[in-house]
């Protein structure tokens, strides 16, 4: 794939199935197979593509690949739920609740 | 920006020994923001998981093991957890010229307790077989992110767990983070 996320190398010594991403299984031969791999932009889930696979799920409003369970689902990029999350923890600091451990 | 090597050797300077796989999860290594070391001032950092190696190191057999990251509440008190736990420490830095590490960190947990998962999808999984190995390693800008927040306020970390509903031997986990 064009501009990979990442890189999944599997080393078998023998034919086995790998289940990917809980969403598919694939046979591999034995030896090394490897993947391509993103990881998606709303929910920060790591994907493995099939060599030669074209079907991909790309957000328009951030313009990043995009898993296909969060397809279904309007663009909220893993960042910002993150600034959120952690925007909460230091409000609640700043009220003076000391919640750290 | 520092770099840390987590795995679940036994030889890594911390950490009990290997917990036997069963068909509940075992975690293998965890990662989290804490301010329990506060090295630097204020503490919680913000973490990214670059890269992961699973395997197993008992007798070879034909079983089916599913690895799984999951984002979990870990609670980051060294004393609640079975192995023991480094916070603070630059045991792990790939370069020990780097800050020690502001987060927590704990391998080989045979007490599921102190790790409580969060209802959200699995960052990373893989089911194979237990005669593989298997490496992720992440392009820049599509690490696994842990937030920069404490376990009381939510999911402050994530997790590298193993299970089997056959193999009952150890396995072993290594996880690389950048703490920012």
């Amino acid at each position: 794939m064009r501009n990979p996320g990442g890189y999944a190398v599997v080393t078998s010594p023998e034919p086995v199935t790998v289940r990917l991403d809980g969403l598919r299984c694939e046979e591999i031969a034995a030896g090394i197979s490897e993947f391509d791999t993103f990881t998606c932009c709303h929910c920060n889930c790591v994907v493995h593509v099939r060599p030669r696979d074209r079907e991909e799920f790309f957000c328009r409003s951030c313009m990043k690949r995009i898993c296909s369970p969060c397809a279904n689902y309007p663009c909220m990029p893993f960042l910002k739920k993150l600034e959120h999350a952690e925007a909460r923890g230091e409000a609640l600091r700043s009220y003076g609740f000391d919640e750290r451990k | 920006m520092a770099y840390f090597s987590i795995s679940n050797s036994t030889v890594s300077g911390f950490g009990s020994s290997q917990a036997p796989i069963s068909g509940a999860y075992k975690t293998l290594c965890c990662v989290a923001a804490s301010t329990q070391a506060a090295v630097v001032a204020p503490g919680l950092r913000r973490g990214k998981l670059y890269d992961i190696l699973i395997g197993t190191n008992g007798t070879p057999a034909d079983n089916y093991m599913e690895f799984a990251v999951q984002r979990a509440t870990i609670t980051t008190s060294g004393s609640a957890w079975a192995g023991s736990l480094s916070s603070g420490s630059s045991a792990m830095a790939l370069d020990l010229a780097d800050q020690a590490m502001e987060g927590f960190t704990g391998v080989n947990s045979s007490n599921e307790g102190q790790v409580s998962l969060a209802a959200t999808p699995t960052p990373w999984y893989i089911g194979i077989n237990q005669r593989a190995s298997y490496r992720w390693v992440a392009a820049p800008g599509s690490e696994l992110i842990y937030p920069a927040q404490s376990s009381a306020t939510g999911q402050n970390g994530l997790v590298l767990q193993a299970r089997s509903g056959g193999y009952t031997g150890t396995a072993t986990g290594n996880i690389f983070v950048q703490e920012q």
